[in-house]
């Protein structure tokens, strides 16, 4: 990723914004959704039709060089996803991947959130982001909603 | 942890949750101010392809077993612009238009093939699935009306079968 995008902490309304693939109407519209509704940045410019995931994916693969990692085809450990919130991994559109001693892995649609290095990042655990697409995060998600209402409902 | 950490920590517990209040309270002013008609249009989420089939199947046995209807409406177009073709996120423009007026909220909307789409609402009679369909028909733009081919099922009580929605699938096989 370049400096730049790290350094000024451009999130994704700002960084689209900045490459024109968003008009000023568009994105006022976006916010005010967002706003209303919460969830993160990425699935409300898909689901606004602004950009499609893979145009996003091109992009952000193209500007921050973060590999793609496939989620749906990555068992993820029930302890790594406990550990957090859905609300969390809902409204920063993220998901835990792995964590092999003081790596954690991340996948994200996008990576323009600070705070998926400030939530777990420290001085013992560095973060490795992937990018994934929105539709296949989401799909994770629901997975993960459905095996925690399960395990509610059985209770 | 020392007695000093613990002090630290239960007041940091104490500031943050009411902050979280606070901004919590900030949110339900803001949402209970904003009316629903004011919400733009949103594409439904996107179904990713390979899951496609998988999802539909769960969908319809999900409102056999549940005892609910779910209304199923596919698109078909044979013409695929070269950006469609190359790009399966992308859900063409005659095909929003038509969701955009169709009155109601897709759950999930996924791209069969090139051209033809599938998408579902659930909750839905018969009649409201028939209306959703003559509104998307009537809201296709005139360039491609005649040649999109709209079908609109209301599950179970018009019961669909896996099989015709993968129709060119199954005569691939049998061929």
């Amino acid at each position: 990723m370049t400096r730049s995008i790290w350094d000024n902490e451009l999130t994704l309304d700002e960084f689209l914004r900045d490459k024109n693939r968003v008009s000023a109407e568009q994105l006022a519209g976006i916010r005010r959704v967002h706003a209303q509704e919460g969830g993160g940045w990425a699935g409300h410019f898909v689901d606004a039709g602004a950009i499609t995931e893979n145009e996003l994916l091109q992009l952000l693969m193209t500007e921050t060089a973060l590999p793609f990692i496939p989620v749906l085809q990555v068992s993820v450990a029930d302890d790594l996803l406990r550990e957090f919130t859905l609300d969390f991994l809902r409204t920063f559109e993220c998901l835990p991947m792995d964590r092999i001693g003081p790596v954690l892995t991340m996948a994200t649609p996008n990576p323009l959130q600070p705070e998926l290095f400030r939530s777990r990042g420290s001085s013992q655990t560095t973060i490795h982001l992937f990018l994934c697409r929105v539709s296949e995060w989401r799909e994770c998600l629901r997975r993960l909603q459905d095996k925690l209402q399960n395990e509610s409902g059985a209770a | 942890m020392s007695a000093g950490e613990l002090v630290r920590m239960d007041r940091l517990v104490a500031y943050m949750a009411d902050q979280v209040r606070s901004a919590q309270r900030m949110l339900d002013a803001y949402q209970a101010s904003v009316h629903e008609e004011a919400r733009p249009f949103r594409l439904p989420p996107l179904v990713p392809a390979a899951l496609l089939r998988s999802r539909v199947h769960e969908e319809l046995e999900q409102a056999q077993v549940q005892h609910y209807l779910i209304g199923i409406f596919t698109w078909q177009l044979g013409e695929v612009s070269a950006r469609e073709m190359a790009d399966e996120t992308l859900v063409p423009a005659w095909l929003q238009d038509a969701l955009r007026h169709s009155g109601m909220a897709l759950d999930a909307l996924g791209r069969m093939q090139p051209g033809y789409w599938i998408g579902w609402a659930p909750r839905l009679n018969s009649e409201q699935v028939k209306s959703a369909a003559l509104q998307m028909q009537h809201a296709l733009p005139a360039q491609v009306a005649g040649r999109v081919t709209l079908a609109a099922w209301c599950h179970p009580h018009e019961a669909v079968e896996l099989r015709w929605l993968y129709q060119d699938e199954v005569d691939k096989a049998e061929r």
